[in-house]
């Protein structure tokens, strides 16, 4: 060792500089590795966390956004459905009315039909009536005398005259 | 002001300083020495205490205090000083996990990284300007006694001396003693410095090698329990010659003769191994020494040529010289420390 001193090299001061680094790493150890990687480490949780919270909300609002998209689907769907209904409805109650009027329409015209045709037999049997007596008047005129025959059994002669030579009805 | 003009300025700015410093600012070199100064008065028991110890804790204290400052109201939003240091800190921590791995990484760091930091601040602290000129005055006999010229003591005299001696002597004649009176001292007297670098002490460098070197044998045989030694006495080539081979067959004559030859080889690697782990120790404090004290003795030297501006871009050079140094120390540390815990069969060599 006594050839190491001449460089500065003394058992006592190596010792010394020994326990001074030994000294020094618990230091070091205590005030500055052990804090700085511990807040290291925690503010990389905290970075990871807030990153898989975002995450987390980004997926949540998508879910959110797909839901509303869904929602606003079914109204759209639903209100079409609904407008789609109203117009059948109202079609179909179109129809209804205008069937209901024309049958309506329908038995006015045969109650008319009727009636006119209930009116001209009334006319046909009149006319009839007055023909019978009309020809009655004529053949007494035409004969100038009083038909024998009673005037009961001339009515019944016409009626066949003119039932077989033609009905008006 | 336009740019020419102001290079110009800055040029005859540069030869005003330089001349102005050269006619008042000259002084002698001061006696360099390997071994770091023993101070006066500074004595415990039978140790004097060295300028580079009180360095040493001094560089201690500028640690321990920045580190405090750094840390004491820890944030999670980092400023100022913390920012800093934690940058520091996770850039060293990232890179011995790049090397280390995620196992050895929280055993190493606080060894490595300390080294890092000791050796960094050591190796600037001796750039300080003016270092050497701050100190006690002695008288040149006693520094002489106490030192017992060796054959480095002639050495140096022989060449920084004489370095220093074309200077014309203004303000300080020699003395009786031959030696150059330094400002503030007595006749007689030399300065000597109160810091020194503890990289330019070789008893600190020697500590932080056996650190290693020890460090290394311990995370071996943490890693790989007794069997760590084997590397340095490793026989078991040569045990092979004389078992069964691979497939049970007893060994041919040539074949013992081959397997023996090789087992022989090995056991030579391993000799050899054993004796790098002492020369690690030479390598690890000479290097650091080498370095850092050529630089400071570099900057004494152009310092007494020329007191100003010519120093200026060597203190930049010894800056990265004194990262570099601390950054080698440290990585060459975290590598022996590293290859330790990695058992050596594992390393591609044919196995026993």
């Amino acid at each position: 060792m006594d050839a190491l001193r001449p460089l500065g090299i003394d058992p006592a001061l190596l010792a010394a500089y020994l326990i001074n680094f030994v000294l020094l790493l618990f230091l070091l150890r205590l005030f500055l590795y052990k804090p700085v990687l511990t807040m290291l480490e925690e503010r990389r949780r905290k970075i990871q966390e807030a990153l898989a919270q975002a995450d987390k909300v980004r997926q949540e609002a998508e879910l959110q956004r797909a839901e509303f998209q869904r929602e606003l689907e079914e109204a759209r769907r639903s209100s079409q459905e609904a407008a789609n209904r109203i117009a059948q409805e109202t079609e179909k109650m179109r129809a209804s009315i205008l069937e209901a009027a024309q049958r309506e329409a329908e038995l006015i015209k045969a109650q008319a039909r009727q009636q006119i045709e209930l009116e001209r037999q009334q006319v046909a049997s009149e006319l009839q009536r007055q023909v019978a007596d009309l020809a009655i008047e004529i053949a007494r005129k035409v004969i100038g005398q009083t038909v024998t025959l009673d005037e009961k059994v001339q009515r019944q002669l016409i009626r066949q005259f003119l039932q077989e030579t033609g009905n008006f009805s | 002001m336009p740019r020419k003009l102001k290079i110009l300025l800055a040029v005859l700015g540069t030869i005003v300083l330089m001349v102005l410093g050269n006619m008042f600012l000259r002084f002698h070199l001061p006696p360099v020495t390997v071994r770091a100064e023993p101070l006066p008065g500074f004595v415990i028991g039978s140790v004097r205490i060295t300028n580079s110890l009180i360095t040493a804790l001094l560089v201690d204290i500028i640690l321990v205090v920045l580190a405090v400052l750094a840390t004491r109201r820890m944030q999670l939003v980092p400023s100022g000083l913390q920012n800093f240091m934690e940058f520091l800190v996770e850039t060293l921590y990232n890179l011995t996990h790049s090397i280390a791995g995620s196992k050895w990484t929280p055993r190493f760091f606080a060894i490595v990284a300390t080294i890092f930091f000791y050796v960094l601040f050591s190796n600037w602290f001796g750039l300080l300007p003016g270092l050497a000129a701050v100190g006690f005055c002695e008288s040149h006999a006693e520094v002489a006694a106490l030192h017992q010229p060796t054959i480095w003591d002639r050495v140096h005299e022989r060449t920084i001396a004489r370095l220093a001696a074309p200077l014309p002597a203004k303000e300080g004649e020699k003395d009786s003693h031959g030696a150059y009176v330094y400002w503030g001292c007595q006749p007689g007297e030399i300065i000597v410095p109160l810091f020194r670098s503890p990289s330019t002490d070789l008893s600190s460098n020697l500590a932080l090698a056996l650190i290693s070197v020890g460090m290394t044998q311990v995370f071996g045989v943490m890693a790989l329990g007794a069997r760590y030694f084997t590397k340095f006495f490793n026989i078991s080539g040569v045990l092979r010659a004389f078992r069964p081979d691979a497939s049970g067959q007893r060994r041919g004559c040539a074949g013992m003769l081959g397997t023996f030859l090789f087992g022989c080889i090995e056991f030579f690697v391993s000799i050899l191994e054993a004796v790098t782990e002492v020369a690690k120790l030479l390598s690890f404090s000479f290097r650091l020494f080498g370095n850092i004290f050529a630089g400071e003795v570099m900057l004494l030297v152009l310092a007494s040529l020329m007191p100003l501006v010519l120093t200026l871009p060597f203190i930049g050079l010894e800056l990265f010289v004194g990262l570099i140094q601390a950054f080698i120390f440290y990585v060459l540390t975290l590598a022996f420390f590293t290859i330790a815990t990695v058992t050596h069969e594992s390393q591609g060599t044919h196995s026993g």
